[in-house]
């Protein structure tokens, strides 16, 4: 017996064309009858449904009204500012610094009050008894340093207060998982989030309570960006280790009703790194095997054909 | 083009800014996820979108009606992502300790604060890194199609070049990312066909 490549002689280009609907309709219809008949040509089709599954076919950045509405007006400015056009040729160096004045702004801002407000170690404890236990301070922001593993929370207060510590500090992570869970700005939640998966990234176990915050944020958040980025979290803290099976059941019940392919996504990679012995477990991966999204079904494939070469080899043994 | 939007033409071109501002604001959030595409960050398509508002503004009177205006202020601010883009690359061969201290920003690509992450639908590390390693040109007929589904032929006015330069930068950039997506997860890579016969 003898195996052998085929490739295809068909044009490979017309595939991106038709897959993109830029094709001609008299071409359209062979391509289309082409790729009934041709193995090479549908497995062609399918990597770019793949690349769809991985680069949406939607813009890059959504820009919130807000947002828009804020650069309209820096942009009308600018506008007022350049006219009449040919005497005021110097407009444009002055163009570029308005966004960057912006952000500089707010780093200032924040050297400020830090300035102001750096406190003794017995304030500092007293400071972070005083969050822990007050679910109505509000954070404005909270900053990562991944070269030396500081944290900084900076609460809006009637006199704001920043508090200092090392990602390591148990006290920094309470308030970190005060952040998720109290936080009524989804910003500040969507920071506390994003600095749990940056600090793992240094290898620092997160305190238990706190991934248990996360798995609590998984069931009750509306946003879907911050239970995104809880997933992106909790699958760089889980390399290498398995998922308790409280944070299983969460995942399961994700992968069948979130909406967001990207949430199931995310969901599927943190399951697959838990043992696959669960009945139910491969129950959800057989249901994923359907799912709309073609990355989740192959990731599903792939990981049930996983389960069953161990399941063979552990009979063989 | 419709009669409102020859309307605003006219009135800017007379002078009259807030015909210029009505104009814009149809056509700024395209532009801006566009210029987001290219640039990759939110920084720096905000600086590549305002100077190529403001460089609309200044040559508005060249504005002919063979092309939209959407598509012209499209190209525009094209134009200014792909030179701000050479210019970055430009200054990062130079030693980071030459540059400024404001410049550290500019340089700190996807670099996203966490408002703009919140607000930015999520590509993976791997998808991201993979778009980097098309060519500006790419990744803008890239970006453009596959992201925006403009027409090849509008793509083509928009970055100056024939509809068949656009074919086969998208075809190259697709290519790429479909072989990167293939070295990133070799496990959902289709395989190569193959036929068995008997001998």
């Amino acid at each position: 017996m003898k195996t052998m490549s085929h490739s295809c002689s068909h044009d490979r280009e017309d595939l991106i064309l038709f897959y993109y609907d830029e094709l001609p309709a008299s071409t359209r219809q062979d391509v289309e009858a082409r790729i009934t008949v041709c193995p090479s040509c549908r497995e062609q089709l399918a990597s770019l449904e793949l690349l769809e599954a991985a680069v949406p076919r939607t813009p890059s950045i959504e820009l919130t009204d807000e947002t828009l509405s804020a650069i309209r007006n820096a942009t009308s400015r600018r506008i007022a500012e350049a006219a009449p056009k040919e005497s005021r040729p110097t407009a444009r160096s002055g163009l570029s610094l308005l966004p960057r004045f912006a952000i500089a702004a707010s780093v200032l801002l924040a050297v400020f009050f830090l300035g102001q407000f750096t406190a003794s170690p017995d304030q500092v404890d007293q400071a972070f008894a005083e969050f822990t236990g007050s679910k109505d301070a509000q954070i404005s922001d909270i900053n990562f340093d991944p070269e030396s593993g500081v944290v900084q929370i900076q609460y809006q207060q009637a006199r704001p207060t920043s508090i200092e510590a090392d990602i390591s500090d148990e006290r920094i992570q309470d308030l970190l998982r005060h952040a998720l869970q109290d936080q009524d700005d989804p910003r500040s939640r969507l920071r506390a989030v994003r600095t749990v998966s940056e600090a793992n990234f240094l290898n620092v176990a997160p305190d238990l309570a706190l991934v248990d915050a996360m798995r609590e944020v998984l069931l009750i958040e509306n946003n879907e960006g911050i239970r995104l980025q809880t997933l992106k979290a909790l699958n760089s803290i889980h390399v290498g280790m398995p998922v308790g099976e409280d944070l299983k059941t969460t995942l399961i019940n994700m992968l069948t009703t979130e909406k967001s392919s990207a949430i199931r996504m995310e969901a599927l990679q943190l399951l697959t790194r838990s043992e696959l012995a669960s009945l139910e477990l491969q129950s959800a991966l057989q249901t994923a095997r359907q799912d709309l999204n073609p990355f989740i079904r192959q990731k599903a494939e792939a990981a049930l054909t996983e389960f069953e070469t161990k399941t063979r080899l552990e009979e063989v043994k | 083009m419709n009669d409102r939007e020859n309307e605003l033409i006219q009135s800017a071109k007379n002078g009259d800014n807030r015909a210029f501002d009505e104009l814009i604001r149809l056509n700024d959030r395209r532009i801006l996820q566009v210029a987001h595409g290219i640039m990759g960050n939110m920084q720096d398509a905000y600086d590549a979108y305002q100077e190529g508002v403001i460089r609309a503004y200044r040559k508005l009177d060249t504005f002919r009606s063979d092309s939209s205006f959407s598509t012209w202020l499209t190209r525009i601010v094209i134009n200014q992502a792909l030179n701000m883009k050479r210019r970055l690359r430009w200054k990062q061969r130079l030693s980071l300790d030459q540059l400024s201290e404001s410049a550290p920003d500019l340089l700190r690509d996807n670099q996203a604060t966490p408002d703009e992450v919140f607000v930015t639908s999520e590509l993976s590390d791997e998808i991201r890194k993979s778009m980097e390693l098309l060519s500006d040109r790419e990744r803008t007929v890239f970006v453009l199609k596959h992201m925006h589904g403009f027409r090849l032929r509008e793509i083509a006015v928009m970055i100056d070049c024939a509809e068949g330069t656009v074919k086969n930068y998208l075809f190259r950039a697709t290519r790429k990312l479909r072989d990167e997506l293939r070295a990133y997860s070799p496990e959902r890579a289709p395989k190569e066909s193959t036929i068995t016969t008997h001998q």
